[in-house]
């Protein structure tokens, strides 16, 4: 796994280790009981702050995405498909809602928009 | 557990004192000590080694006060570098290592020339020989090879070029990467205490300013150019601390207490450090 | 401690160069004075030490070593101990290459020992507290002192060995030498520690 902290981004460092690591098990590249890097481990190769790490591990982790085994680490949780579908299904939301009012602002019909969205399904 | 812990520390020392300083190092983390020459840095470093008593307060260094006779059993696993290293000039490596093994019983002489191997320091070259990049990567060697717990140091890595000091910044890096190892590392290069620190203690004119976790620190904190008008827009306790300008007025801001849309900017240390030594002021 | 009078050793080295060549020279001339003064010399060779100390701010770096005040303060006297003890094992050997050596001047040999250890200790304090660099006009005035008064001492008994009783004088030497000793090893204690 990999994972890109950006200085200059202005999304806290915790955040965007969070963001990342539930991406990578929302799109199946962690599998259920695979393990985390260890905090430590991660914060030092990262070069960040170990408090920082573990600020984002225990936010996955109260999120369910991950589970702590005492003296072993963090390990990837049995995250259910309906949970992930769901994120997804919330993801989706917010970016129709951004496209709706795209097109309310330049008169753009519902009509034109799924024509819109058949021919880039065609292209693709 | 806390490696380092002041509870209300206090020293004077004719014209400069120390006053009412409270700070700890949690055990597997790295603390920034940063401020001005002549803040109280060092004299904080000698007061936690016990190399100078404290008026008044409490300081315990791996659970230990550092009062107590038994410290110096604790010293035993603190390995300290200061702004210079004091050996006699007259010494090479391999004398310092002789001398060493007789005074730390849990010296190890194979970690000690490994590093003097890593570091290219040559085993019979004179320290007086040796430049100064040369001469604080031997006390960083030393400190390193007796097993130590915390690596307390003292502007350990001024006067020294990037690359040089950022190989050294790794090795503290790595250091910590055990969680029972702590670093105390005291620098008024700000950008190099930004790059490594867990926490950041800010010294000003023998005050604590703040000693708070860096990365909330710099999460917490903005920076947000406006105009003497527009500054009205901005919520009065969102306001840390300002610096007005014949034209224009910047000001530094918490971004919890901040609601609306306001084009705050990220802050570095430095932006947040300057600010509120002027505010204290 | 061990560890601190190694490295006195290593920084005393060049000075000890010195002393040797002043040893080798003690062979051939067959001088009172010249014993006297290398006895007391190497019970002050540990100050060259210490000015090492002083001029690289050695202090400093003992602070935060595992070192306690007595270590720090003791080794130094130590040291001296060390030094005197080889100096006269080299004035015996010079004695007796030299057919010089007399039985009864095994007792002055102790109390020019004795008189060594006394200026080593006026010394040591006097030197934590004002500083080698600046007590060295004093250390020498000590020195050549005290090498004058043992080897008067020394004189006086070779010449009229019947009017002094040698074991009371010795007792006595001894006994002074070793209560100075004492009191100066604690007044430097208090010396040091008030430095801190």
């Amino acid at each position: 796994m990999e994972i890109l902290i950006k200085n200059s981004s202005g999304q806290p460092i915790y955040e965007q280790i969070y963001t990342q690591i539930k991406d990578l098990i929302l799109n199946g590249a962690l599998a259920e009981g695979d393990a985390l890097p260890s905090i430590r481990g991660l914060a030092k190769d990262l070069r960040i702050s170990v408090i920082t790490t573990k600020r984002a591990y225990d936010e996955l982790e109260r999120e369910g995405f991950v589970n702590t085994v005492a003296g072993k680490g963090c390990f990837v949780a049995g995250t259910d498909r309906e949970l992930i579908r769901e994120e997804h299904l919330k993801k989706i939301e917010t970016h129709l809602q951004a496209i709706s009012q795209l097109a309310k602002s330049c008169g753009i019909t519902n009509e034109e928009l799924i024509e819109m969205f058949r021919i880039l399904e065609v292209e693709e | 557990m806390n490696a380092i812990e002041l509870k209300r520390v206090t020293k004077n020392y004719g014209a400069f004192s120390l006053k009412d300083i409270t700070l700890s190092l949690p055990s597997g983390c790295i603390l920034g000590l940063v401020g001005e020459n002549g803040a109280g840095k060092s004299t904080t470093i000698r007061l936690l080694l016990n190399a100078a008593a404290r008026d008044a307060g409490e300081i315990t260094v791996l659970g230990r006060d550092v009062r107590k006779k038994e410290f110096r059993r604790v010293k035993e696993q603190i390995g300290v570098v200061l702004d210079e290293a004091y050996y006699p000039d007259v010494l090479s490596a391999g004398n310092v290592n002789l001398i060493m093994k007789h005074i730390y019983r849990s010296w190890q002489e194979d970690i000690f020339y490994d590093y003097l191997k890593r570091f290219a320091l040559s085993e019979k070259k004179l320290f007086k020989e040796y430049s100064r990049g040369m001469k604080m990567k031997l006390a960083i060697a030393a400190a390193l090879s007796h097993q130590p717990k915390l690596l307390v140091l003292d502007e350990a890595t001024s006067g020294l070029d990037p690359v040089i000091r950022d190989e050294i910044l790794e090795i503290f890096n790595d250091f910590t990467r055990d969680e029972d190892h702590s670093v105390l590392l005291s620098s008024h290069i700000i950008s190099d205490l930004e790059k490594i620190s867990d926490y950041i203690a800010y010294l000003h004119q023998g005050k604590l300013v703040f000693c708070e976790e860096k990365d909330r620190l710099l999460e917490e904190y903005g920076i947000l150019h406006t105009t003497s008008a527009g500054l009205s827009d901005v919520p009065k306790d969102a306001i840390e601390a300002k610096r007005q300008g014949r034209y224009s007025t910047e000001v530094l801001v918490r971004r919890s207490r901040l609601s609306g849309a306001f084009d705050v900017e990220p802050a570095n240390l430095e932006d947040i450090m300057l600010f509120m030594a002027k505010k204290g002021e | 401690m061990k560890g601190l009078l190694i490295k006195d050793a290593f920084t005393m080295m060049k000075e000890t160069k010195y002393f040797f060549i002043l040893a080798v020279v003690m062979m051939f001339l067959q001088n009172d004075f010249l014993f006297s003064y290398i006895i007391v010399y190497a019970a002050m060779l540990p100050m060259a030490a210490q000015a090492y100390d002083e001029r690289v701010k050695w202090d400093k770096m003992a602070q935060t070593l595992p070192l306690t005040v007595d270590q720090i303060v003791g080794s130094k006297y130590i040291m001296g101990y060390l030094s005197a003890f080889a100096a006269v094992l080299m004035v015996l050997a010079a004695r007796l290459l030299g057919r010089s050596f007399r039985a009864e001047e095994f007792g002055m040999l102790l109390i020019v020992v004795c008189v060594a250890l006394v200026v080593q200790a006026l010394n040591i304090p006097l030197m934590f507290w004002i500083g080698v660099e600046r007590g060295r006009l004093l250390f020498i005035i000590l020195v050549i002192g005290a090498a004058m008064a043992a080897s008067s001492i020394w004189q006086e008994a070779i010449t009229a060995p019947l009017t002094l009783n040698i074991r009371l004088l010795l007792s006595a030497a001894f006994g002074v030498t070793v209560i100075v000793n004492i009191i100066s090893f604690y007044l430097c204690r208090i010396v040091y520690n008030r430095k801190q």
